[in-house]
């Protein structure tokens, strides 16, 4: 195995594709002035029947197992303790910490009261699963900002350059990262384990939300185990979005893809996916709901596609073991999950909400759509700042023969 | 194999925990005190003639906008299907009959005895009173609208058009009248009294009664007296609850109850995260050092 | 002073009049104190006393008062005028007048007062206060064919007490149509039992005392004063086409159920009801006062009378039947005998039998009395 050091990328920030980036986040934030300046209701097409649209759908649902990659990773590499995948941890992290920055932000927009988004800190409900939601992302925010301080202090001990007067403060805030580094170096294996053992929660909560909708949700997808199809699809969807995240930043940076080790993790998707898909189906029978199915709506139709495209199809690709090591069809497979649970929570979230008095089924607005479209642009125009600025994507190395510094952090050596 | 084999073993005990003891009973969680005592209104919609004077009494109960109430007399607005919203929170729809006279139902929060939206608030920011009424803090809401998701009767409205201090408005049972003795404002002025303001147990006594003494003009069934474990409004009619603008399949199981049993059994004295915590820490350690131990043998010749 | 003497001598006579006008002859009629139609001595069905003056509602539509002007919450509405007498011969023709006084006993009409309390809630949780009461009679009739619940309909606006006085002067002379009954129908039918079924409404609704509402359910005010004209538009009783076999029959059959269909189904118009051609038993002097209930049972169906009388006399008691009811006054020879002495077997339909005693007599040639009267 060729030996890789992560460190920060020698690119130019602005190419045309940033360019086309930045004018969606600008036009995003315009519509999102708009939304602070006149409400809620005058950008969303979210009303009395529909209370969460769009935003609570994608930026936080699907946001939020998207950014699973983060727990499944740490959860192979550090707890696993598989050397073979320390080069994809640190991407991994750096999504999944953007990712739920960005679920923050998108609660913010979507809530009336985003002044208040710190209630839940000091008033507690224990019977709410969003409650139970909302403070396992809080938390496990911060551990992500923990696990990712290592990263931060190793680009900059010995290297604080603080312009003009800050100068003075040089070398306080460089014994603060000497500090943080040695104190994060011994108790790291603390953080790492309540990281996923938050997003083991939270994961599975977010399917509890809709639990008490009850016979307003369809009932291809209201089930009492959807905080396990949660957690199941979560898991399953942490490893083809690093797969997805780390083809695309290697293409777009003009890097060697990693094919060894996305190869690998391709292998592993396809176990999880199989139970995935089993608990869906099982479920589906024991609840007899595959009636619904021979109906020609649009709920089973988004069904069909979210199954059939979302998990049975990439399963036969992963299945392969020749498809794993071919770049397009990993990475077809590794997106088509990646595009199956997010459609799975537009789906749980949109589709299947049904409220017994809607005159009008829900359809986002353009300033809905224009403003999640301009946080993922953000979110993007943010991971390119990170990855070019600081040790993140590993590159071979072969001068130097040590793991990334940051892997062997917490071992209790 | 042998990491497949482990991977599995790992994600049983993460779906063990997660669905453990799922039948639980609630436990903590906002006030919710199911007083013997707790008023209800008893709506009979057979009596009701849709004179919308409630409708009114309301608005003016709530120091909303309204026009003046001779304007109520007209009865066009009763051939629209409404729903409580912002500019009121009860409404008098109308439905056909076999008989000359068409059902005017009356809608407004029902005040569940189990409500769904005093389980789902992540603040906390609604409770249901001693009194029977369930209430919302204006102090403690973030204006999250998930309280709209969970409430089965699709009542909360919310003022999306206010970029600050957004409220969610709702039938509050008039707390501010019935904690000075008097009562609902709306049961107050109904000119031909379908609304009875009562202790909830004697109102299911008296709807009792009515459906024993008219059987031809009642259904046999009270609504809302066993519905989604039972709400401080109940209702008499004289045609299926279904057809005269009532949700369908609710059963009579609390709302919330589902998803509190979930949530009480993920967080049963935080006994599974702790555990799950545990788990995971040791499988770290063994790894390591198994780990450790290859290391050191690969390296001797 | 003279028109004080005026007042003072027309005010008593005005009230003699109306006294007159209620009960012509002796200022009492078996209504005054006898709740039911039949009194017998074991159920004398004797309304409460005072019975002088005392209106029960089984009196008639004139014994109630005409006008009656609500005014008890004068302060905040205008008083109502409220026709009684007009609406009381509404609801002759239907429910009777307790179709609005739900609740009497055998005593005097209650005011709506007297039980409910006015202002709003009461006393007995459920039971509506006078002000809901008043809206719930009137509505649910007014509802039903004016489909609107204005408060002027009723209400005289406050402060437009001309209007209101002249509704008054025209309410108190108005008088609502009788309407006309028919003698019979004649169903013309496609049924091969029969071509035609006749029909004798007056029999149904005056000899066998059936109420209009046993045939005519739910066809209030509705029927003529609906002012959407939606329940006038369906057919019309007499037309029987596009209604199932069921619903033709609807009607007849709380009744006549177990009937043959020969019973109504002919090819020719049938003769009215005859109670010596149908039954075979004639209806003399005495029986004739009575109504066909009190002999046949208050149910629905009438119920078969034993030919042995004994459904009504009661044959233990020896010597309280007056056998001079029968036409013949028996004479002291048989006066102490037991009714089955002659009337074997208590068969009173058959020729009595006065072999027992004597060989050489027989009924009708020889009688055991003198005719009477």
């Amino acid at each position: 195995m060729e030996n890789h050091k992560a460190q920060p990328l020698n690119r130019k920030y602005f190419t045309p594709g940033v360019w086309v980036l930045v004018a969606l986040a600008v036009n995003g934030l315009i519509f999102l002035g708009f939304r602070f300046y006149g409400g809620i209701g005058s950008v969303t097409n979210l009303n009395q029947q529909y209370p969460w649209g769009l935003w609570i759908a994608v930026d936080v649902a699907a946001g939020v197992a998207l950014a699973a990659g983060g727990f499944t990773t740490a959860a192979l590499g550090h707890i696993m303790h598989r050397e073979h995948y320390h080069d994809i941890i640190r991407p991994a992290l750096l999504t999944a910490m953007l990712g739920y920055t960005f679920v923050a932000i998108g609660v913010c927009i979507d809530l009336g009261r985003y002044y208040f988004v710190w209630h839940p800190l000091f008033m507690w409900n224990g019977t709410s699963a969003l409650f139970e939601v909302g403070m396992c992302v809080m938390i496990y925010m911060t551990v992500l900002y923990i696990e990712f301080l290592p990263i931060v202090t190793e680009r900059f001990v010995g290297r604080v350059h603080l312009p003009g007067l800050f100068k003075v403060l040089n070398r306080p805030v460089d014994s603060l990262l000497r500090f943080l580094d040695r104190g994060l170096h011994k108790t790291m294996f603390v953080f790492i384990i309540a990281g996923v053992v938050l997003s083991t929660l939270h994961q599975s909560s977010l399917g509890t939300l809709m639990v008490i909708a009850g016979p307003k949700m369809h009932p291809l997808w209201q089930t009492p185990i959807l905080p396990l199809l949660f957690l199941l699809s979560a898991v399953s969807v942490g490893f083809p979005m690093v797969i997805v995240e780390s083809l695309a930043a290697s293409r777009s940076f003009g890097l060697k893809p990693e094919m060894e080790v996305l190869g690998r993790l391709g292998r592993l998707v396809a176990p999880l996916l199989g139970i995935y898909l089993a608990f869906k189906l099982g479920d589906m029978f024991i609840r007899e709901t595959f009636v619904y199915l021979n109906e020609f709506t649009i709920e089973s139709v988004m069904w069909m596609l979210e199954v059939v495209l979302g998990v049975v199809v990439p399963l036969r690709i992963l299945l392969s073991r020749k498809a794993t090591r071919h770049r397009g069809w990993l990475f077809t497979a590794a997106f088509l999950v990646v595009v199956g649970v997010a459609l799975n929570r537009i789906n749980n979230f949109i589709v299947a909400y049904t409220p017994p008095y809607a005159q009008a089924r829900y359809s986002p607005s353009i300033g809905e759509i224009s403003i999640t479209v301009g946080l993922i642009a953000i979110l993007i125009l943010l991971y390119r700042f990170v990855v070019i600025n600081f040790p993140v994507i590993s590159l071979p190395d072969g001068s130097r023969i040590s793991p990334a510094k940051y892997a062997i952090r917490g071992a209790p050596s | 194999m042998k990491l497949s084999r482990r991977s599995l073993l790992q994600f049983g005990a993460l779906l063990g925990v997660t669905i453990a003891g799922g039948g639980r009973s609630a436990r903590g969680g906002p006030k919710n005190i199911l007083s013997d005592d707790r008023m209800g209104v008893l709506v009979d919609t057979t009596v009701c003639v849709g004179y919308r004077n409630c409708e009114w009494a309301c608005k003016k109960a709530h120091d909303m906008s309204t026009l003046p109430i001779e304007t109520y007399e007209n009865r066009d607005v009763l051939g629209q299907f409404r729903r409580p919203n912002l500019e009121s929170l009860t409404v008098v729809n109308e439905f056909p009959s076999d008989k000359p006279i068409p059902i005017d139902v009356k809608v407004q929060c029902m005040h569940c005895d189990h409500p769904a939206c005093v389980s789902a608030c992540i603040v906390g920011a609604f409770s249901k009173t001693e009194k029977g009424a369930v209430i919302w803090d204006s102090d403690k809401c973030i204006g999250c609208r998930y309280c709209m998701v969970a409430c089965p009767f699709q009542i909360p409205a919310f003022e999306y058009n206010k970029p600050i201090q957004p409220r969610i408005l709702k039938c509050d049972f008039c707390v501010h009248r019935t904690a000075n003795e008097e009562k609902p404002a709306c049961v107050e002025i109904c000119p031909v009294e379908a609304l009875t303001y009562g202790r909830r147990h004697d109102l299911v006594k008296v709807a009792r009664e009515r459906i024993r003494k008219h059987p031809a003009r009642y259904v046999d069934h009270i609504y809302g007296e066993h519905e989604v474990g039972g709400t401080s409004w109940l209702y008499l009619a004289g045609k299926d609850f279904k057809k005269i603008g009532f949700p369908r399949n609710l059963g009579n199981n609390p709302a919330p109850g589902v998803s509190e049993s979930i949530q009480h059994g993920i967080f049963a004295y935080f006994m599974p995260p702790a555990l799950l915590y545990a788990l995971l820490g040791s499988i770290m350690w063994m790894r390591r050092k198994i780990n450790h131990e290859e290391s050191a043998s690969d390296g001797k010749p | 002073m003279k028109i004080s003497l005026v007042i003072l001598l027309f005010f008593p006579l005005t009230l003699c009049a109306q006294h007159s006008e209620r009960s012509p002859s002796s200022g009492l009629n078996c209504k005054s104190c006898h709740s039911c139609e039949y009194p017998t001595v074991t159920n004398p069905c004797l309304v409460d006393c005072p019975r002088e003056d005392l209106i029960t509602i089984r009196h008639g539509v004139s014994s109630g008062p005409n006008m009656i002007v609500i005014d008890r919450f004068r302060e905040r509405y205008g008083p109502v005028v409220f026709s009684h007498r007009l609406h009381a011969e509404m609801a002759d023709m239907g429910g009777g007048c307790e179709s609005c006084h739900h609740y009497n006993t055998t005593g005097p009409v209650l005011a709506c007062g007297s039980c409910h309390e006015p202002g709003s809630g009461s006393m007995e949780l459920g039971m509506p206060g006078l002000v809901a009461a008043y809206h719930r009679q009137c509505m649910s009739c007014h509802r039903e064919w004016q489909h609107t619940v204005e408060c002027q309909s009723c209400h005289a606006l406050s402060g437009d007490m001309k209007m209101a006085a002249k509704g008054l002067g025209e309410l108190k002379a108005k008088e609502h149509k009788r309407i006309s009954e028919p003698t019979k129908v004649v169903f013309k039918t496609r049924s091969d039992k029969g071509s035609q079924v006749t029909f004798y409404h007056d029999q149904h609704s005056k000899l066998f005392g059936m109420s209009c509402t046993m045939c005519h359910e739910g066809q209030g005010c509705v029927r003529c004063h609906d002012v959407k004209k939606t329940v006038l538009t369906e057919t019309p009783v007499s037309s029987m086409d596009g209604r199932t076999t069921e619903e033709k029959h609807k009607a007849c059959f709380s009744c006549h159920e177990n009937d043959k269909c020969s019973n109504c189904h002919s090819d020719v118009e049938t003769k009215p009801f005859n109670h010596a051609v149908q039954t075979g038993w004639v209806i003399k002097k005495y029986h004739s006062n009575l109504s066909c209930r009190s002999c046949h049972g208050s149910g629905n169906r009438f119920v078969r009378v034993q030919s042995d009388c004994g459904t009504c006399h009661s044959l233990e008691k020896k010597g309280s039947f007056r056998h001079e009811v029968t036409g013949v006054r028996l004479d002291d020879n048989h006066l102490g005998f037991a009714c089955e002495d002659c009337h074997s077997g208590n068969r009173f339909d058959k020729v009595p039998d006065c072999s027992t005693c004597h060989d050489d007599k027989s009924w009708p040639s020889d009688r055991p009395g003198i005719p009477w009267p």
